[in-house]
């Protein structure tokens, strides 16, 4: 059976790097006492999926694992927050009746980051999803090249504490630290990346639309039979 | 920058974070923080077990928080200097300047300029006599103690010997002294009564005073953490480790360690079984390491197996068995690890040889060992010598690449295909503790002869492939171990001009240690050559528990070949069974 455990990754935990993240799983899945699946081979691992990787340094509300377990949807939750590092926090799961393929199928994400005196040039910053053509310059490997960004940006909100970003994610990433950094010195206002929050993320729908991920997990599930 | 900007910076961040799942309550009420520093990177740091202990005895004491902290790698030193923020704990980012009492656990003698690392980041004075009360009391532990002598003028005080008991003692004084107002200075005075404390300032090499190391009597009955912190990023020894026993019955000669820990003293098996259960539900981690100083030689260990074993399967969990002795191997215990690669260290290439250091193992039992290795379907064997031991020649190094022909002869008498043999050499270092304390290390250039020999010898034998060790690191780890105080402000100089991190071969630079040397005009072949049998070293202030006539009458054996036999044929009078049961002794 195949299910998605829906978790943080907050405090201490965002610094730690996607490879490593998988190991925390695997050692509270045990202590839990789930009977996990394992892989057949050499050295068997545990049937276990992280999502898209969550850059290190950014908290997140919206983080999805799919794992292969005998244990039922009802107990895992529960049993699986028993013993789950601080920070990794469970918050829902679902029970797809097929594999959701959670990391291949997310498009987008929602950030919100924290900045000061943006909401003074709040026209020009969310004007800039209008833009056909944005060159942000991205380091890669201390090599620095420009870089077209206006097709990875599908909204911006400025409230007067926070920006609100939907940014690509998942196969195509801009990451929303960086992106944040560069709509601050390019409209003069300071982005405090270091309070960035990740609340939300979406697969393509079938209208081609914004799919929410917990709307399209839910509609993989097994309809309630009526009682 | 903030912390937390810092940390974004910084090439692995969660080395800095803290969070670990099974952290204590560090919110408790206290009037003793502790701090742990760890002169190395988080990654060698949280590997270590004596940590993990102490981390928990400390934190189960009422009144008492312990934290822990580890040497920043250089990148994050470089931010913490460019932020202006001193190091702090791992836990509540507390500076290290802030707490009751730091712990520097130095695990062996290339991590002394770490000490130093740590202390300067966290702007602490290197030399005791330069701190006053407001700073902490600074405290040294860990297998270094042997001979404390060259970090002495370092610590306030170090614990010799096992600390479980000596630092649950001295949180308890402090907390005294600081109720009753009373300062470091007569802290220090009563500490030193404790079993197994030395205050370097009020025991000086002019008026000496004997320091007994500590052991814990019952060991059996002696707390053994099993909710152990679960390191935030991959570690050196990412595992769960259980503690079989203490002590070694075999007595190699050159093993420090083997006569350090002494005497023999071992957890049951029922003991085992309840504590490997709790460590697989409280950690999750997916191997359990059955630690000792010689695994293969735990008197149950068979019973042990098929206890944990069932408990392991069912929870996919690995059972790793190090330190397996080649004549303890047997084919069970290889039958349920994945047929990787096997570790042997039969030390030296000669049967002349394995007597003087009294390795207790045969020609015989090496083929038996590997055979039961090769029919399990090993192909890949690693092999442990030492090189520059005492009474060593040509014909001892060669006998080595006859032992790697012989064993593929072996192989290929069972099977097809290749097999890999990895020769490892590291090179002799006379320790403390051992019957070979006096000896001489060869100089470099000689260990530069036997290692090109061996590597030219055995490049000859197909499959076979050879490392050996750094001489210039080799040096300066004997420098140290049987080093004195007049070492102290080499560690300063050579610190000062660079050195770090010694024990990482990017970062170490012998040139600066020997600028430092002639500077400071000290004599390196003091250290180097052969010590007077008639004097007093410097750290035979610490009773070990083996008295010295052992060890004299050791080293006698030794340069006649003669081995000594394990403890289990029966008790060789080493002295140690003053200081504890030998569970040795009483089985007979």
């Amino acid at each position: 059976m195949i299910l998605v455990l829906k978790h943080y990754k907050r405090g201490p935990m965002i610094y730690v790097s996607h490879i490593d993240l998988l190991r925390h799983f695997t050692r509270t899945f045990r202590r839990a006492g789930f009977k996990i699946d394992f892989s057949n081979g050499f050295n068997p691992h545990m049937l276990v999926n992280l999502g898209t990787p969550l850059p290190i340094g950014i908290s997140s509300s919206s983080e999805y694992l799919t794992v292969s377990t005998d244990t039922p949807k009802e107990e895992f939750l529960e049993r699986y927050n028993a013993v789950a590092p601080q920070g990794l926090e469970g918050i829902a799961v679902f029970a797809p009746t097929r594999n959701p393929n959670v990391a291949g199928r997310t498009v987008a994400a929602d950030y919100s980051v924290k900045h000061l005196g943006a909401e003074q040039v709040r026209r020009e910053v969310e004007g800039v999803v209008n833009l056909l053509s944005l060159m942000m310059p991205v380091t890669k490997k201390g090599e620095t090249a420009m870089k077209e960004v206006a097709s990875l940006v599908n909204g911006i909100r400025v409230y007067p504490n926070s920006i609100n970003l939907c940014l690509a994610a998942g196969n195509t990433t801009l990451r929303p630290d960086k992106f944040a950094l560069f709509l601050a010195e390019r409209y003069g206002f300071e982005a405090q990346v270091t309070d960035t929050w990740k609340y939300e993320q979406y697969v393509r729908g079938e209208n081609g639309a914004l799919l929410e991920m917990d709307e399209y997990l839910t509609s993989l599930e097994e309809p309630p039979t009526d009682a | 920058m903030t912390f937390e900007e810092i940390l974004l910076k910084a090439e692995k961040p969660a080395r800095y974070s803290g969070g670990e799942y099974n952290t204590p309550d560090m919110d408790k009420p206290c009037d003793v923080r502790f701090c742990i520093c760890m002169p190395d990177l988080y990654e060698v740091g949280m590997s270590n077990l004596g940590l993990k202990i102490l981390y928990h005895v400390l934190n189960n004491q009422e009144g008492v928080v312990c934290e822990r902290c580890f040497a920043p790698a250089l990148d994050f030193r470089a931010l913490l200097k460019e932020s202006g923020l001193p190091l702090a704990s791992l836990e509540t980012r507390k500076p290290l300047r802030d707490f009751d009492m730091l712990g520097f656990s130095v695990q062996y003698e290339m991590l002394y300029t770490g000490v130093l690392y740590v202390m300067e980041a966290a702007g602490i004075p290197f030399y005791a006599k330069d701190r006053d009360d407001t700073y902490p009391i600074v405290c040294g532990g860990g297998p270094s103690a042997i001979n404390p002598e060259p970090l002495a003028d370092f610590f306030d005080l170090f614990m010799v010997g096992e600390g479980e008991e000596t630092i649950v003692a001295l949180t308890a004084l402090w907390r005294k002294c600081k109720a009753k107002g009373k300062g470091k200075k007569e802290f220090l005075r009563l500490a030193q009564k404790i079993e197994g404390v030395y205050v370097p300032s009020l025991n000086t090499p002019a008026h000496r005073t004997t320091v007994k190391k500590a052991v814990i009597r019952d060991f059996d009955a002696c707390y053994y953490p099993t909710a152990q912190l679960m390191p935030t990023l991959e570690v050196v020894h990412d595992r769960a480790m259980l503690e079989l026993y203490r002590g070694c019955q075999n007595g190699c000669r050159f093993c420090q360690a083997g006569y350090y820990y002494r005497p023999i003293r071992y957890r049951k098996e029922n003991t085992l079984k309840c504590l490997a259960e709790r460590l697989i539900r409280e950690t999750g981690f997916d191997e359990i390491s059955l630690g000792s100083l010689s695994t293969g030689d735990y008197p149950w260990l068979e019973e042990l197996l098929s206890d944990i074993g069932p408990i392991a399967e069912e929870s996919r969990v690995h059972l790793a068995l190090p330190s397996l002795r080649l004549s303890s191997f047997k084919k069970e215990f290889a039958e349920n690890s994945r047929k990787s690669s096997l570790t042997f260290a039969p030390e030296a290439g000669t049967q002349r040889l394995r007597d003087v250091i009294n390795k207790n193992v045969t020609e015989e039992e090496i083929r038996e060992g590997l055979s039961a290795a090769f029919d399990q379907g090993y192909t890949s064997v690693k092999l442990y010598f030492m090189l520059g031991l005492p009474t060593e020649t040509d014909e001892d190094l060669l006998g080595i690449v006859e032992l790697v022909r012989s064993i593929r002869r072996l192989f290929y008498e069972k099977h097809k295909g290749g097999v890999n043999i990895t020769v490892s050499c590291s090179v002799f270092i006379p320790k403390p503790g051992t019957p070979f304390q006096w000896e001489a290390q060869i100089s470099r250039e000689e260990m530069a002869r036997r290692q090109f020999l061996l590597k030219d010898e055995l490049r000859k034998v197909k499959g076979a492939s050879f490392h050996y060790h750094d001489r210039e690191t080799s040096e300066l780890e004997a420098i140290f171990a049987r080093g004195d105080r007049a070492l102290a402000p080499l560690i300063v100089r050579a610190y000062e001009k660079g050195a770090m991190f010694d024990s990482w071969t990017e970062h170490f630079h012998y040139e600066i240690w020997e600028e430092a040397m002639a500077e400071l005009g000290i004599d390196k072949e003091k250290y180097l050559g052969a010590q007077p049998l008639d004097e007093p070293l410097p750290w035979e202030f610490i009773d070990i528990g083996v008295s010295r006539s052992f060890l004299l009458r050791e080293r006698e054996r030794a340069y006649r070949a003669e081995c000594t036999p394990g403890c289990d044929k029966g008790c060789q009078g080493c002295g140690a069974a003053r200081f504890a049961p030998c569970d040795e002794v009483k089985k007979k």
